[in-house]
C-alpha cells in the first residue's frame, strides 16, 4: 500500500471515527506535526472537535486535496475551488465560529482564512450598533464609558 | 412447614436487626392481641432484655412523656444499657419541658461511640467524665448544668471526629453565654448558634478539621437588644477543607483567614455583604466548588470579588435557601459594571454553573448570559427558575450566544486585520472586551482622503504612542491637506520613531499636500527589521552617514525631494539586499539630482520614471541581477521659464546614460522620449518580453537601433502605436525577433491623440515574410486601432502570413474611430473574409 493511501481516523470529541486519507489528514497541520514527530497511530483523538464541525472540516479538505491533485487546467480548478470556498463558508453564525475555532486549534489556514474573511466581509461597512446586534455583543459600556471612547476615538466613528 | 422458625438463633437475631425494634418486637407477641404504649413496653422489656451487648439504644420521646414515664425510667434504662457495652445512645427529648438529667455512668462509658442528645437533656458531666471512645457528639437544644458543662464534657472525649452542637432560645439560666470548642481531633463541626442576648462569644480551637459549618440565627423574640453582639475568636485550622457559612454575623476578617485554603465553599450572609466584604489581596487559591445563597442584597458584589480571587475554581453555584425565600426578590446585580476583565476562573477552569431558583431579573439574565459567554470550559450549564418562565427560559437557553467575544485575542486580531484600521479602532466601541483589542494591530494605516483630517490627526496623536502591539509590522499613513490643527511635523516623526521601535517590517508614507517636505527620524535608516520602506511626496530624504538597511527589500520614492546630490546614491548604497526598486523622479526643480546612479548588484527589479528636465544630465546604472527593468522618461509639462532665472542652454534630450550589462534581463518597458539607443540596445538583446513606446524618436530614422541585432530570446512584444513611425520599428523588430510568440499593438492611455493616423508602410518596408510569422507568432493582438485602410492591411498581412497564428484579436476605437459605423461593419466582413496563412486561426472582434 502506498503511503498516500494510508488511511487514518480521526476521533471526534463524542468519539465518533472519521477515516481519511492520510493526505487530508496532513492538511491538519496540528495532525501532519504529529505524524512528522513519529505519532505512528492510525487513530488521532481531536478532543476538541465535535462530530459535526470536524465532519465539515474534513470535507473542506478532502475537497482541497482532490482539487490540489488534479492536473491541467488550473485557472477553472482554482475558480472552482473559490467558488466551493465561498458556499462551503457560508454558514450560520455559530457555525462558523466553531468552525474558525476548529481550524485555530488544527491548523488548517486556509479554513482559518476563509472563516476570518467571511467575518471581517460582515463586519466591514457596518455601523458598530449593527454589528452588536449581528453577533449578539452586549455593549456592557455605562452610557458615560461609551461617550468617552466614542470622543476619544471620533475619527473611527465618522461615516 | 415453618422453615423460618427452624433457623439457629443467630441468623433469626441477623434478620431481626434488619428490621426497626417496634417490629422485631412484635415477631416475638405475634399472638398478643393488643399492646400497651411504648413507655409500658419499654418499663417491661428494658429490664429483661437478654441481649449481652446493647449496641444500640434509641430512645424518641419527641411528644414528650406521657403515662407514667419519668425522667427517672429514662436515666434507668440508659444506666442499663450503659452495663451491655452500648455504642449508640440517642435521646430525643425535644418537646418535653422537664429537664432530665442523665446517669452519671453514661459519663465514663468506655464503650460508647456516638452519643445524640436533642432536647431538655441536662448535660451534667462529672468531674471524672470520660468517653475514650466517643467519635461523633451530637447536642441539639440541650440544657447545660453550667457554664463549663459544654467545655468539661469535650475535654472528655480524647478521639472525638463529629461535632454537632445547636443552641436554641436566648432566656434560660441553662443556656451558654459561651462556647468553646476546643478539641484536637476533631474532624467535623456543625455549629448552630442563636445570637441572642445571652450569647457572645465563640472560641474555637481544632486544629484537626476538614469540616466546618457553622450557622447563626436571630432569635425572633428579641426586644432591642443588640444582635451582633459576639465575638469569634479561632486558632488556625490548616486542614480545612470545606466550609459552609450562614451567619448574619461573623467577624469576617478571622473567617476569612480561615477560608483560603478551603476547597469548598458555601455561603450565606444576609446582613453583610455590602461592608463586610473581605479585604483585597486574598486569593483562594484552593478552592474549587463555590455555593451562594442569593438572599442578600448585594450578594452579586460578593460573587464578584470571590470569582476574581478564586483562579481555580471549577464549580459554581447560585442558589436561594429555602428560609430566606422572600429576603430579595429582585437582587440588583451589578455584574458587568464590577468587572474590567474576564475572571481567570472562568477563562481557564469553570466546568459547572448552576443557579436554581433563579428569580428572572433581567440583571439576573444578564449575569447568565455573561457566565455563559465568558467561561470557555463550561460543560454542564443549568437554570432552575423559580417560577417557570417559558420566555424567560428562552432568552437565556436559546438565545443566540455572542460567539465572537470569546474567541482569543489572536483569532479576532486576524479578523481585524483584514479590515482597514478605521473600521478596526471603531470596534472598540462594541463592548469593553473590545475596546483595547485593535490597539494590538500590527497593520496601521491611515488615510485621511476619504475623512475628516484633523479628526484623524487627532485619533492618531492620541492612539499612536499608547499602542499596544510589541510589533508593528506595518505603518502607513497617506495625508492630503496639510498639516492642521495641533498636528506639527513633529508629531509625524515621533509616530515614525515610535513605528520604528517596534520591530517595524513596512514603512509607507504619502505627504502630499506639503510644501515644505518633512524630514524622517534617522532612526528610521537605521531600521534592521525594514523591508518595505514607501516614501512620496512631502518628504526630505536625508541620508545620515550611518544609514544601513539590512533588512530592505523593496523600495518606492516618488516625488521625494533629496536632501543633497548624494541622498539617493548613500540610501540605495545602504541597502545590501534591496531588490525592487521604484524611483518617480520629478526632475524639474530645483533641488532635485542631476545625476541619477542607481548602482545595486541585488537588484532585480528597477522602474524608473525620470522627467526629463533641464537639471537632469546624467542616468548611471550597475545592476548586474536586474530581471524587469522599466523605464519611463517624460517632459515635465508644468515647466515654467519665465520666473526662473537659471542658465537657458538646456537641451531635453540633454541627459546621458551609461550602463554596464544586465545579462539577466527578461523583460523591459521603455517609455522614452529620448534614449541613448545604442546603449539601451545592447541591455535589450537578451530579454523575453519588450514592451516599447518610443514617440519622439521613431520619426529619427537614426534613433532605430542598429542593423545586425537579433532578439533570438524575444518571445513578447508590445509596442504602442502612438509615434509617427512606429510601423517602422515593428518592421525591423519583426525581422529581428525570429522566435517572437505574442505581438500586441496598443495605444496608451495618455498617448491617445499623438497620432490618429499612423502611417503604417507595410508593404514597401518587407521584401519577404520574417520569420516569425512562418514559425513562431501564435498570438496577435490590436487595441484601439484606428481603422484606416493601411491598418487594415497591416491586419490582413499578419492574418494571411502567419501560420502558426491561433488568436487574432482587434478591438476598435470606441471614438475617434476613422470608421462610421457602416464602415465599421464593412470593415470587419473584409477582415473576416481575407485569406488566412493558418488555419486553426480564431478571429476575435470586439
Amino acid at each position: 500500500m502506498s503511503e498516500s493511501n494510508k488511511k487514518i481516523s480521526l476521533i471526534s470529541s463524542e468519539g465518533e471515527a472519521f477515516e481519511v486519507s492520510e493526505a487530508v489528514a496532513r492538511e491538519f497541520e496540528i495532525v501532519a506535526h504529529m505524524l512528522e514527530d513519529g505519532c505512528s497511530g492510525s487513530s488521532i483523538p481531536i478532543t476538541t472537535v465535535d462530530s459535526n464541525i470536524l465532519g465539515k472540516v474534513i470535507e473542506y479538505c478532502t475537497k482541497h486535496v482532490e482539487v490540489g491533485n488534479v492536473e491541467g487546467n488550473s485557472e477553472k480548478a482554482e475558480k472552482d475551488l473559490e467558488e466551493f470556498d465561498k458556499r462551503f463558508i457560508a454558514v450560520e453564525m455559530n457555525t462558523l465560529f466553531s468552525l474558525i475555532l476548529a481550524a485555530n486549534y488544527l491548523n488548517v489556514k486556509g479554513l482559518l482564512n476563509i472563516g476570518c474573511q467571511k467575518v471581517a466581509d460582515t463586519i466591514k461597512d457596518m455601523k458598530p450598533e449593527e454589528v452588536r446586534s449581528i453577533f449578539n455583543i452586549e455593549n456592557d459600556y455605562t452610557p458615560a464609558e461609551e461617550e468617552v471612547v466614542r470622543k476619544e476615538n471620533e475619527w473611527a466613528f465618522q461615516p | 412447614m415453618d422453615k423460618i422458625s427452624q433457623l439457629p438463633d443467630e441468623l433469626l437475631l441477623k434478620v431481626l436487626l434488619f428490621l426497626p425494634t417496634k417490629v422485631a418486637v412484635s415477631t416475638s407477641i405475634l399472638s398478643i392481641q393488643a399492646m400497651g404504649s411504648l413507655s409500658r413496653f419499654i418499663n417491661l422489656n428494658m429490664p429483661l432484655h437478654r441481649a449481652p451487648v446493647i449496641e444500640s439504644l434509641r430512645l424518641n420521646f419527641s411528644h414528650g412523656y406521657t403515662g407514667s414515664v419519668t425522667p427517672e425510667d429514662v436515666r434507668q434504662w440508659v444506666a442499663l444499657a450503659v452495663t451491655r457495652f452500648l455504642r449508640e445512645l440517642s435521646l430525643d427529648l425535644t418537646s418535653e419541658d422537664n429537664p432530665t438529667k442523665l446517669p452519671s455512668s453514661l459519663y465514663t462509658c468506655k464503650s460508647l461511640v456516638i452519643l445524640e442528645l436533642k432536647g431538655s437533656n441536662l448535660v451534667d458531666v462529672h468531674r471524672t467524665s470520660c468517653l475514650p471512645s466517643l467519635k461523633t457528639l451530637l447536642l441539639q437544644g440541650v440544657l447545660y448544668a453550667d457554664q463549663k458543662s459544654l467545655h468539661k464534657l469535650l475535654s472528655s472525649c480524647p478521639v472525638l471526629e463529629d461535632l454537632f452542637v445547636e443552641q436554641y432560645g436566648c432566656e434560660s439560666e441553662h443556656f451558654l453565654e459561651a462556647v468553646s470548642v476546643i478539641v484536637p481531633s476533631l474532624q467535623r463541626l456543625t455549629l448552630k448558634l442563636c445570637r441572642g442576648y445571652f450569647f457572645h462569644r465563640l472560641v474555637i480551637n481544632t486544629p484537626s478539621l476538614k469540616y466546618f459549618k457553622i450557622e447563626d440565627y436571630t432569635y425572633e423574640h428579641t426586644n432591642g437588644i443588640d444582635d451582633d453582639d459576639y465575638s469569634f475568636y479561632s486558632d488556625d485550622m490548616p486542614k480545612l477543607e470545606e466550609m459552609e457559612v450562614h451567619s448574619t454575623y461573623l467577624d469576617i476578617q478571622n473567617f476569612v483567614s480561615l477560608i483560603t485554603h478551603v476547597k469548598r465553599l458555601s455561603l450565606c450572609l444576609p446582613d453583610q455583604a455590602e461592608n463586610a466584604l473581605y479585604r483585597e489581596g486574598i486569593v483562594l487559591s484552593q478552592l474549587r466548588r463555590l455555593k451562594l445563597c442569593s438572599c442578600t442584597i448585594n450578594w452579586s458584589k460578593l460573587l464578584v470579588r470571590l470569582l476574581k480571587d478564586s483562579p481555580n475554581l471549577q464549580e459554581l453555584e447560585i442558589h436561594l435557601d429555602g428560609d430566606h425565600t422572600n429576603i430579595c426578590e429582585d437582587p440588583p446585580v451589578c455584574w458587568e459594571n464590577e468587572l474590567a476583565c474576564v475572571p481567570d476562573c472562568l477563562l481557564s477552569s469553570l466546568q459547572t454553573f448552576k443557579w436554581t431558583r433563579i428569580y428572572g431579573s433581567p440583571k439576573e439574565v444578564d449575569l447568565v448570559k455573561y457566565v455563559l459567554r465568558n467561561a470557555r470550559c463550561l460543560k454542564t450549564p443549568t437554570i432552575f427558575f423559580k417560577k417557570f418562565n417559558q420566555k424567560l427560559k428562552e432568552i437565556i437557553m436559546n438565545q443566540d450566544m455572542d460567539k465572537i467575544s470569546p474567541l482569543p485575542d489572536e483569532l479576532l486580531l486576524k479578523v481585524l486585520l483584514l479590515l482597514p484600521t478605521k473600521v478596526a479602532a471603531s470596534t472598540s466601541i462594541l463592548s469593553k472586551r473590545w475596546e483595547f483589542l485593535w490597539m494590538w494591530l500590527p497593520k496601521l494605516a491611515y488615510d485621511d482622503s476619504m475623512d475628516e483630517h484633523n479628526s484623524l490627526l487627532d485619533f492618531i496623536t492620541l492612539n499612536m504612542p499608547q499602542h499596544r502591539a510589541p510589533v508593528i509590522e506595518s505603518l502607513r499613513l497617506s495625508f492630503s491637506y496639510g498639516y492642521k490643527g495641533s498636528v506639527t511635523r513633529e508629531d509625524i516623526r515621533m509616530w515614525v520613531a515610535i513605528a520604528v521601535t517596534r520591530f517595524l517590517r513596512e514603512l509607507s508614507l504619502d505627504l502630499t499636500f506639503e510644501v515644505n517636505p518633512t524630514k524622517l527620524p534617522s532612526s528610521m535608516y537605521t531600521c534592521k527589521s525594514l523591508v518595505i520602506l514607501e516614501l512620496e511626496e512631502g518628504i526630505l530624504v536625508d541620508v545620515p552617514r550611518t544609514t544601513c538597511l539590512p533588512s530592505l527589500k523593496t523600495l518606492l520614492l516618488q516625488g521625494v525631494t533629496y536632501a543633497d546630490q548624494k541622498s539617493l546614491h548613500r540610501l540605495l548604497s545602504s541597502c545590501p539586499v534591496l531588490d525592487d526598486l521604484f524611483v518617480k523622479h520629478n526632475g524639474c526643480e530645483s533641488e532635485h539630482l542631476k545625476t541619477f546612479s542607481v548602482i545595486v548588484p541585488s537588484l532585480q527589479r528597477l522602474t524608473l520614471k525620470i522627467c526629463r528636465g533641464s537639471f537632469f544630465k546624467a542616468l548611471v546604472m550597475n545592476t548586474p541581477s536586474l530581471k524587469y527593468f522599466k523605464f519611463t522618461d517624460y517632459t515635465c509639462e508644468h515647466h515654467d521659464f519665465s520666473d526662473t532665472d537659471i542658465d537657458f542652454d538646456f537641451d531635453y534630450n540633454g541627459y546621458s546614460f551609461y550602463s554596464d550589462d544586465m545579462p539577466k534581463l527578461e523583460e523591459m518597458e521603455v517609455d522614452s522620449t529620448y534614449l541613448d539607443t545604442e546603449n539601451f540596445v545592447s541591455l535589450i538583446t537578451h530579454v523575453k518580453r519588450l514592451s516599447l513606446c518610443l514617440p519622439d524618436q521613431a520619426e529619427n530614422e537614426k534613433a532605430l537601433y542598429r542593423e545586425g541585432i537579433v532578439f533570438s530570446q524575444l518571445r513578447r512584444l508590445k509596442l504602442c502605436s502612438c509615434t509617427i513611425n512606429w510601423s517602422k520599428l515593428l518592421v525591423r523588430l519583426l525581422k529581428d525577433s525570429p522566435n517572437l510568440q505574442e505581438l500586441e499593438i496598443h495605444l496608451d492611455g495618455d498617448h491617445t491623440n499623438i497620432c490618429e493616423d499612423p502611417p503604417v508602410c507595410w508593404e514597401n518596408e518587407l521584401a519577404c515574410v520574417p520569420d516569425c510569422l512562418l514559425s513562431s507568432l501564435q498570438t496577435f493582438k490590436w487595441t484601439r486601432i484606428y481603422g484606416s485602410q493601411k491598418e487594415v492591411d497591416l491586419v490582413k498581412y499578419v492574418l494571411s502570413n502567419a501560420r502558426c497564428l491561433k488568436t487574432a484579436t482587434i478591438l476598435f476605437r470606441s471614438s475617434d474611430s476613422a470608421l462610421e459605423e457602416d464602415e465599421l461593419e464593412m470593415v470587419i466582413q473584409d477582415l473576416s473574409l481575407s485569406s488566412r496563412g493558418s488555419k486553426y486561426v480564431k478571429l476575435v472582434f470586439v
